[in-house]
């Protein structure tokens, strides 16, 4: 499993610019638009002329075909995950607009619970040769190791919610998850994976606690490996976005997730916008498009241009933080 | 930052600069304690309980107190070992006792050629900075000016003897100072900050401070005079 670890910081460490940025959009919860996102990205991606590929890897309910008006056709990605096919370049259909391609998730339900470690880190290593700008990863929902891994080894990792409890609840456990799996891989060391695996488990008393307080933990029963573990953390920097905001009070959503994210939970979070509540999005879907093609004015479709802009420059350089509280 | 040997760092509780005014103090513990409201919908899904949420937000409220007051703020980076600290404002420098206090011989604690170094003096509703990751620039000390104190005062989610005590100190005056300038005794004066029910003047008496206060401030009288009474008729209700 550290594998796909060492490609990620492989690729962190700027070895060229042939390699593909991934973009991994996530929620913890299904319907709430991260197909459409996804989708909407690469389109907009494609649009300003960057080679884009877009993957589906949602084995839930693979929908990001539909959003970009393709037939459902015979290959797809469990083909590469069963071996029956030994390259993901044999996969790759073209979407029917120029600069962007697609890997189409399987039809049906996969049944098996996770991606095995060998397999997401070959998928990984092929993921990182192909000569795309950008590939973008339509996680499914849930926060299953399948996507975390994705989530966490993406060079921007996107994280959707609506303004609505059970879709915030899941941001939080994506974030949460993220956070305890960051922290297996941090270090080898023994009792460190004791310590974390408790945690994990919430053996008694230990659930429930917050990533800052496990942090601190760690800074007293580990002082040695304390820097190394938190730098590792803080490495970690997904984007949230709040999507179907109507009100004012939605839009404060960003604000707000991301002081209890900072403060209270004691780890990173960048806001990389909202899109707002659209009826153009239903009457795309109906039509089997994004917003973005069939309706470039409307509210979604801008929002979506905008925040594609601030994905690009990626956590560290975007300034934008989301609507002030006063 | 350094983080202290058993506890958080404060400032990075509050996810503020170590070298931040009063105003930015006062905002930053603010917008948390909004943000985990019981009816919170963005985070009562975060919290366990009760239990959780005011341990939390009494770590918070304690924070900002050590960080509001300039003794206390002093102490806890020197302590620390804080590199970049905020410079209060020169005590005792200008405010020389005066017989009254005429709004127009009320002199500024110190010349302030810019105005006040917050980056949240924008319009609201504007895509502005949330108290956060900074630039690394160096600021100039400067003084709470009078728009940091209006600030602090339209913000505060409550107007009482703790922000009257937050405000002087922002504006770099000892309450001896204050006692002098407004010729009000230093026992009345703590009571003001304290708001020790027990202690404070009858009410005609305690209005009266509280607006010459407003006024050696240079905030809005009306508005600190009328909030600040209510919690006081609050407080006299209570104890009858």
């Amino acid at each position: 499993m550290s594998e796909i670890y060492t490609q990620a910081s492989f690729h962190g460490m700027d070895t060229g610019s042939f390699a593909p940025k991934l973009i991994a959009v996530g929620g913890g919860k299904g319907g709430i638009g991260k197909s459409m996102i996804s989708s909407g990205l690469a389109l907009s991606l494609a649009a300003m002329g960057h080679r884009t590929l877009a993957i589906d890897m949602d084995f839930g309910g693979a929908n990001l075909h539909t959003w970009l008006g393709i037939d459902h056709g015979d290959v797809n990605l469990s083909q590469f995950l069963n071996k029956s096919h030994s390259s993901l370049e044999s996969l790759i259909v073209p979407s029917g607009r120029e600069n962007l391609s697609i890997i189409q998730g399987p039809r049906e339900h996969l049944g098996a619970s996770n991606i095995k470690a060998l397999q997401k880190a070959k998928l990984f290593r092929h993921l990182t040769h192909l000569p795309y700008d950008w590939i973008i990863l339509d996680l499914g929902a849930g926060s299953s190791y399948n996507v975390l891994d994705f989530f966490i080894a993406a060079d921007r990792s996107i994280l959707v919610c609506i303004p609505e409890p059970t879709s915030i609840e899941n941001a939080y456990r994506v974030i949460r998850g993220a956070f305890f799996r960051k922290l297996q891989l941090a270090s080898k060391n023994d009792s460190f994976q004791k310590f974390v695996t408790e945690r994990m488990q919430g053996n008694e008393g230990l659930q429930g606690q917050v990533p800052r307080s496990v942090l601190q933990q760690i800074d007293d029963q580990f002082p040695e490996l304390a820097a190394q573990v938190r730098h590792f953390v803080a490495d970690f920097r997904p984007m949230l976005l709040v999507n179907q905001v109507i009100s004012d009070d939605d839009r404060l959503l960003e604000a707000k997730i991301r002081i209890a994210v900072e403060r209270f939970m004691g780890l990173q979070v960048r806001t990389v916008g909202v899109i707002r509540h659209d009826e153009a999005v239903l009457r795309a879907i109906r039509k089997r498009q994004n917003p973005v093609v069939f309706q470039p004015d409307s509210f979604a479709a801008s929002d979506l241009a905008t925040i594609a802009h601030r994905v690009m420059r990626g956590p560290g350089e975007t300034t934008y933080t989301g609507a002030s509280l006063f | 930052m350094t983080t202290a040997p058993g506890g958080t760092n404060l400032y990075e509780l509050l996810g503020i600069r170590s070298d931040c005014t009063p105003l930015e103090v006062q905002r930053a513990s603010e917008a948390i304690i909004k943000t985990f409201q019981r009816d919170e919908l963005a985070t009562y899904s975060l919290i366990d309980s009760d239990a959780q949420r005011g341990a939390f937000l009494r770590d918070i409220e304690q924070a900002a107190k050590v960080l509001l007051h300039r003794e206390s703020r002093t102490a806890y980076d020197e302590a620390h070992g804080i590199a970049e600290r905020y410079i209060w404002p020169q005590q005792g420098v200008l405010h020389t006792p005066q017989a009254a206090v005429p709004a127009e011989q009320t002199v500024e604690p110190t010349p302030v050629s810019s105005p006040p170094q917050v980056e949240e003096s924008v319009p609201p509703k504007s895509e502005t900075a949330m108290p956060g990751p900074k630039p690394a620039t160096p600021r100039p000390a400067v003084a709470a000016g009078t728009q940091d104190l209006q600030a602090m005062l339209d913000e505060a989610e409550r107007v009482d003897g703790a922000l009257l005590e937050a405000l002087r100190e922002a504006s770099g005056r000892t309450r001896k100072e204050v006692s002098d300038n407004l010729k009000i005794s230093m026992t009345q004066l703590t009571a003001l900050e304290e708001m020790n029910p027990n202690r404070l003047p009858a009410e005609v008496y305690t209005r009266g401070f509280v607006r010459s206060y407003a006024r050696l401030l240079r905030v809005d009288q009306d508005r600190l005079t009328s909030a600040y009474m209510e919690e006081f008729t609050k407080l006299q209700g209570s104890n009858p």
